[in-house]
């Protein structure tokens, strides 16, 4: 496992920095709005394809809980409660 | 404790493999790492059918726990990319998307994947390190009185990041957005709500994470203008120190369930504030990569485990 740890850590470092040199090399020929339009289509579109019908609706549930930080101008991380309130709940 | 070559070489070639399943899970958005173990856990007897005939049995299970665990740390490096360059989020690193994105919008999107590089590097060798003598350290009384904090520490981090609210004036609003998130994260994760997508049983926390962090930021960004070019000057940006912060913050995260990487660098800026965007990019991605390293040797060393790429 260590080794594995490694081996892939060095790996990692290395892939990180050439796709990030790839991606700034091509963002900046992108047009934003496509990018980010095609971004929501696909994750909206994952959302059925891999938990059905009822991931569409905590999708719309979330989104609208997700718009309580975004339109009141505060930090995202009380959103983690998502993360922490089960775990104190367990 | 011997290891003859073969093995080093299995658990090389596997780690190879491995690395590059992780950089495709860790590419493409909405792929969990966790998905990926599930598949190599589905696909066991198959692989023990296809490598039986070129390396012992008994070294079987090596070989796909290697591939398991490069996998997941290539995915915790690299999974930063989409998060900067296209602004989905992740379990680990939801909070990163916008001080990476914004950096992005400065020409300065080498500036993030750097730090992240760097912060998940350092993460990981302290993490290595420090793996097996932690263990050792949590195991019997210790395990049982660090087990019995789990609440304690959880309400502690709560009321950090409420406090961060109610400081900007946003008590009621950072309260009622805390609560609502956890009623919906409790229904997602205990309560028995069907996920059969098209082709398998998908996780409910994808469109739950996607709804509350990615969303909601690509929706107000956006706007029709081209990204800027992107500038590289080809040094590390935040030197060492966001990184062992990181393993500090990551060691409490990979034992508390319920802390990620992101609430542990929410905590952790609160108490140790970071100057800069890149310091806390930085400090996000080594707490996520030593939770993922840790997290895997504790289920090798102890049989349980605290993460669902570990359970698997």
């Amino acid at each position: 496992m260590l080794i594995a740890s490694a081996i892939s850590s060095m790996t990692g470092y290395f892939l990180t920095i050439l796709c990030g040199r790839y991606a700034s090399e091509y963002i900046s020929r992108i047009d934003q709005r496509f990018l980010n339009r095609a971004v929501i289509i696909f994750l909206v579109a994952m959302v059925p394809i891999s938990t059905g019908f009822w991931g569409i609706v905590i999708l719309v549930i979330a989104l609208m809980i997700g718009y309580v930080p975004v339109s009141n101008d505060m930090g995202k991380t009380v959103l983690c409660g998502c993360l922490i309130l089960p775990s104190l709940l367990m | 404790m011997s290891m003859d070559l073969p093995l080093i070489l299995i658990a090389s070639l596997s780690s190879l493999f491995g690395s590059a399943c992780g950089l495709l899970t860790g590419l493409v958005p909405g792929i969990h790492v966790n998905t990926l173990a599930s598949i190599l856990l589905i696909s066991y007897p198959g692989l023990t059918a296809v490598l039986s005939g070129n390396i012992p049995q008994e070294q079987i299970p090596i070989a796909v726990c290697s591939v398991i665990m490069a996998a997941s740390v290539v995915h915790s490096y690299v999974d930063f990319i989409p998060s900067v360059f296209i602004g989905a989020p992740d379990a680990e690193d939801a909070v990163s998307v916008l001080p990476g994105h914004r950096l992005l919008l400065n020409g300065q999107g080498m500036r993030a994947v750097r730090a992240a590089a760097v912060g998940s590097l350092i993460g990981c060798s302290v993490a290595i390190v420090i793996a097996v003598p932690l263990q050792m350290l949590m195991s019997g009384d210790t395990y049982e009185f660090i087990d019995g904090l789990t609440k304690v520490v959880l309400v502690l981090v709560s009321g950090i990041l409420i406090y961060n609210e109610m400081r900007k004036g946003h008590l009621v609003m950072g309260v009622a957005a805390f609560v609502l998130s956890g009623i919906l994260g409790y229904a997602v994760m205990r309560l028995p709500i069907p996920s059969d997508g098209l082709f398998a049983e998908g996780t409910l926390l994808m469109p739950m994470l996607t709804g509350l962090f990615g969303l909601p930021v690509m929706l107000e960004s956006d706007v029709g203008h081209p990204f800027p070019r992107q500038t590289d000057d080809g040094r590390d940006p935040v030197g060492f120190l966001p990184g062992l912060k990181g393993v500090i913050m990551g060691v409490v995260a990979g034992w508390f369930p319920g802390i990620t990487s992101t609430v542990g660098a929410t905590v952790s800026s609160t108490m140790m504030p970071d100057r800069t965007p890149e310091r806390f990019i930085s400090t996000v991605a080594s707490i996520g990569t030593v939770t993922t390293v840790l997290s895997l040797v504790t289920l090798s060393i102890s049989g349980g485990g605290r993460s669902g790429r570990s359970s698997s």
